[in-house]
Formats: structure tokens, C-alpha cells, sequence
């Protein structure tokens, strides 16, 4: 049962993906502190002739901590699509899948490993991400209200989890890493851009997630739970799809 | 007992027929080898087998199971390799071995002591602390036969285990299959009849998606390794060929320059007769022979049905 899972986090470890993920989510996050707390500085320094821009206040903590989404919403989702698009196409391309589903494992526990396995790495890089971010937020801006961010931490890692399992579902549908990889793209911008055309999509879809997140952090208020129940439901119809999807398959 | 009965099985690749009907019985602890030109159906039969690909129709049971209906309970009972084999490159053989044997959940001392054994048959006990993507083909190819053999299988899929390698990691490999027929059913792919011939006890020729022949080694020997005469002539007249023809033991004759090759039915009262019937009609031989032959003349006969037709349109 637990073959397969322990397989793919050994995988994970060999490839270095348990470096590269937490890092790019470390990075992307630490930058945020650090240029609103420099760009006064910065600016100074320029002194371009002819232009003048002041900044009256530094933004909150709070603030600051929210803008992070919006990194994590581009390079991040990026960085998890690359790493997980080959999960199933590489392995049909190159032939082990077979390999080893002509042995006995049934092809949901084989799709279920790889969904806990990348599950996993993008919570905790996501986790260590937002503890650096909180960490030198605190030190460079000032104090916010833990138990807010980790709410809103929370709402926004569904919205992760959404990426995730959408590529593995690509991932399975196509033969291909890089078609795998690029209808994960297309159709995650469609699942966020879409539904803002219509007033009631716009409170469920993934878009919502991120919408929420940030204002249960900025303004410690917000209605998450129908987004985050409706997106739950979305990976859960998601994974249904690729393990019937795998099923039809011959390998 | 039979293990593998496969009766008129079908595959359909959209408007490709791959398999039209195929049928053929194998009994329990025998070897056998699987033949055909490239393109007949070998690898497609076998991952039907295997329970990797669904027929288009027919039925096929595997030790004595349904596959089409009952894939997993097969699963647990038979070792397959594929054409080329593949890994998890980033691990070591003896990681992949034991990743294996977990999946076909032995218990963790049985599985270390299950892989240590075949890293020692396979003779890679040596390489089976190295990272898999730095083996060689022959290495891979003996490995892809480790990680078949891991769970004892009843029936073992080797889709042409040997065609890749050189002359050294053929016999290397043919060897290992040579001591796993005496415990298990081996069911081999080849497109070599030479390969076979060596340690199959029984043969299955492919052709076009249907069964041509199948038989036991002896026997294909017997019946259709048939002796056919070859004869150097000066020059061969129109006149010598149209009385070799009328002849009753006449079957098929080709002509290739100088040499006449006679196909007969009856070798005994040919050899009386056909040296008069050359020299009644006054040519001159330079060479006169009869040959045996090999079974790889055999199997092209076979899987060049036309080729006769051919020649005798020469």
C-alpha cells in the first residue's frame, strides 16, 4: 500500500525537488519585506532629475504579508507545475508505468501516491515560505496577528492544492510533459479568470481563494468556507477524473 | 495443465488489425518461444497477456485466471519485461528490486533476501548498489529480468528479452532463461528462430496477426525442415525445367543463375530420379546436392508464404 508513496517521496528527495520548491516559495516571499522596507531607500538613491515620488507611508505588516499571494500566484504555480507535470506522462512516456502496474497495485493507489507525495511538498514549501515572510516581516515592518495569517495561509494553500491536482490530472491525460504542462497553465488561468465574469462564480471559484485569503489577513474578516468546500470538491472531481482517465488507458 | 490458453483473440487498432484470431494452448513448465517478423503481433499479445492492453475480442486465461476480467489476480502471479526495459533511473538496482518485491508485498527480510538472490543469478551483485542510469544495456536488460522474477511467477513475459544485446549478453541472458524453465513457464518473444531453438521446448509462428504454425521444436524439424535438392547446371534449359515439373514428387523449384534448387514431396524416389531426368535431358551438372534446412530457412518459408510463388514465377 504504501510502496508506491514512499517511492515517490524518495523521488522527490533524490531530485532535489524537496530543495527547490521550499526555496523558490523562501524566496519569492522574503522579497516582499525586504524591497517595501528598501524602496524608500532605494528611490532616494536614484534621484532621478525631473521626477519626484514620495512615499508617505510604509504599507502594514499585514499588507505586506498579502502581497505575497500574488507572488506565489505566478512564479509559484509556475515553479509546482514544472515539478509536477511529468509525475504519470513521463513515466507513460518512458515505459515504467507499465513496468509497474503490470504488478499488483491498483492504478488509484499509484495516482493517490503521487497526489499525497506532491501534496505534501507544496505544503510544507508553502509553509516554510510563509514563516520566512512572517519572519522578517516582523523584524523589517512590524507585528500582525499570527492566528490571521495562518487562516489566511490556510484558504490560500487550497488554492496550491488546486494546481497540484489539476497537473496531475494533465499530467495523466496527455502523453506529453510539456502539453501536460501547458493545459495545466491554460486551464488554471481559465478556473481563475473565467468566473469573473459572473457574480455568483466569483465567490466559489479558485480566484476566490486567493480573494479571501488576503482579506482575512489585511482586514481579519472574510467568508472563505464556500470557496474553500467548492475548490475541495473541484480536486476531488479532478483526481476522480485522471483515476478514470488512467483507467481507460493501455499502457 | 494448460497455463495459457489464448482462443481467438482480437485487437483492433482502429482500422489496423494487429491480432485476427489467434489461438494457441501452452501446457504448464515449458518454454516456449514466440516468433514473427517485426510487426506481426508479438508485443501486442503479449501486453494482452499481461493484462496491459484489452483485446478487441476473444479470451485469454493465464494460469488458469481470465485476464480480461480478473487483471489483478494475474497480476499477482506472472512477471513481465518489455521490449525495452525501463527504471527509476535515480535508483540503484537493489532499491528497484526491493521496490518490487513491496509492491508485491513481501515481507521486508523475504524481499532483501528475494532481491540479494536474483542481483546473484543475474550477475549484477557487484552493480546493485550503482544508480540504475549508469548501467549498460546488457546490465539493464538482465535487471528488467531480476525485478520479472520477483515474485516467483507462475508464467514469465519476456518480450524479446534477447534482440538487443551482443552476441556475449545473448548467451548471458539466453542461459538465465534456460534455468528458469525448470521451475516456471517462460513465454519468450523473438525474431530470432536460432534463439529459440536453443531452449524452447515448443515454438508459436506469428504471422500477420494470426498463428502459422505452432509446434514443438522436434517436430518442426520433422515436418517442415523438408530437404530440397540443389543442382549446379552449365546451363539450365526451359526443356530440363518444364521435365522436372511434370515429375510426380515435383513441388516448387527456384532458379538463381546457375543452380537449380528443387523443392519435392517425395525425397526418396526423387533421389532415384531426378539425376536421370537431368541427364536425359543432356545438361551438364557441375554440382548436385541435397540440403537440409536450417530451421531459420524454416521459419522464413513460413513467414514468407508468397516467396515460392515468387521464385516460381522466376
Amino acid at each position: 500500500m504504501l510502496a508506491m508513496l514512499k517511492k515517490e517521496i524518495k523521488e522527490i528527495f533524490r531530485t532535489y525537488r524537496w530543495l527547490l520548491l521550499p526555496c523558490v516559495f523562501i524566496f519569492l516571499g522574503l522579497a516582499q519585506p525586504l524591497s517595501y522596507k528598501l524602496m524608500p531607500a532605494l528611490l532616494e538613491n536614484a534621484n532621478t532629475p525631473g521626477i519626484t515620488i514620495s512615499i508617505t507611508a510604509l504599507p502594514s505588516p499585514e499588507q505586506v504579508l498579502a502581497s505575497v499571494f500574488g507572488q506565489y500566484s505566478q512564479m509559484g504555480i509556475l515553479m509546482i507545475i514544472l515539478l509536477v507535470m511529468g509525475t504519470v506522462a513521463q513515466e507513460k512516456n518512458s515505459g515504467v508505468a507499465a513496468a509497474v502496474l503490470v504488478k499488483p497495485i491498483s492504478r488509484a493507489n499509484y495516482l493517490g501516491a503521487k497526489i499525497v507525495a506532491y501534496t505534501l511538498l507544496t505544503a510544507v514549501s508553502f509553509t516554510l515560505g510563509m514563516v520566512a515572510t512572517g519572519y522578517y516581516t516582523n523584524i523589517l515592518i512590524g507585528g500582525f496577528s499570527v492566528g490571521s495569517v495562518v487562516l489566511g495561509g490556510l484558504v490560500y494553500l487550497v488554492y496550491l492544492l488546486v494546481a497540484v491536482a489539476l497537473t496531475v490530472l494533465t499530467s495523466t491525460v496527455f502523453n506529453s510533459q510539456v502539453a501536460a504542462g501547458g493545459s495545466a497553465l491554460l486551464g488554471l488561468m481559465a478556473l481563475t479568470l473565467l468566473p469573473k465574469l459572473g457574480v455568483y462564480t466569483k465567490e466559489i471559484f479558485p480566484g476566490a481563494l486567493v480573494d479571501q485569503a488576503i482579506k482575512i489577513i489585511t482586514v481579519h474578516s472574510g467568508e472563505p468556507l464556500k470557496a474553500v468546500l467548492f475548490n475541495l470538491m473541484l480536486i476531488l472531481i479532478m483526481l476522480c477524473a485522471a483515476w478514470y482517465s488512467l483507467n481507460k488507458q493501455e499502457l | 495443465m494448460a497455463i495459457i490458453e489464448c482462443s481467438n483473440l482480437r485487437k483492433q487498432y482502429g482500422k489496423v488489425n494487429a491480432l485476427r484470431g489467434v489461438n494457441f494452448t501452452i501446457e504448464a513448465n515449458s518454454c516456449l518461444g514466440f516468433l514473427g517478423p517485426n510487426g506481426a503481433g508479438k508485443t501486442t499479445a503479449i501486453r494482452i497477456l499481461a493484462g496491459l492492453a484489452r483485446p478487441s475480442g476473444g479470451e485469454v486465461r493465464v494460469a488458469g485466471i481470465d485476464v480480461v476480467n480478473n487483471p489483478s489476480a494475474v497480476r499477482a502471479k506472472i512477471g513481465y519485461l518489455a521490449q525495452t526495459p525501463v527504471f527509476y533511473n535515480w535508483m540503484s538496482g537493489e532499491e528497484y528490486l526491493l521496490f518490487c518485491a513491496e509492491l508485491f508485498k513481501l515481507p521486508g527480510r523475504e524481499a532483501r533476501t528475494r532481491a540479494g538472490e536474483l542481483l546473484e543469478t543475474t550477475g549484477l551483485k557487484e552493480a546493485g548498489k550503482r544508480k540504475i542510469g549508469g548501467y549498460s544495456g546488457g546490465m539493464k536488460q538482465r535487471l528488467g529480468i531480476a525485478q520479472s522474477l520477483i515474485n516467483s511467477p507462475e508464467v514469465l513475459f519476456l518480450d524479446e528479452p534477447v534482440s538487443a544485446l551482443d552476441p556475449i549478453g545473448r548467451f548471458q541472458v539466453l542461459e538465465i532463461i534456460r534455468q528458469l524453465k525448470e521451475k516456471t513457464t517462460v513465454f519468450f518473444s523473438t525474431h530470432v528462430l536460432n534463439d529459440a531453438s536453443q531452449i524452447c521446448d515448443e515454438v508459436v509462428i506469428l504471422k500477420d496477426g494470426e498463428v502459422a504454425i505452432q509446434s514443438g521444436i522436434a517436430e518442426l524439424h520433422n515436418n517442415h525442415a523438408t530437404p530440397v535438392f540443389d543442382v549446379e547446371l552449365e546451363q539450365i534449359s526451359e526443356g530440363l525445367l518444364n521435365s522436372v515439373k511434370a515429375q510426380v514428387w515435383y513441388t516448387s523449384h527456384a532458379v538463381n543463375g546457375k543452380l537449380l534448387t528443387v523443392v519435392v514431396n517425395d525425397v526418396e524416389q526423387a533421389k532415384l530420379e531426378l539425376p536421370k531426368v537431368i541427364i536425359n535431358q543432356g545438361a551438364v551438372m557441375t554440382k548436385y546436392q541435397l540440403q537440409t534446412p536450417t530451421l531459420e530457412q524454416v521459419f522464413l518459408k513460413v513467414v514468407k508464404a508468397n516467396a515460392r510463388d515468387v521464385k516460381e514465377g522466376n
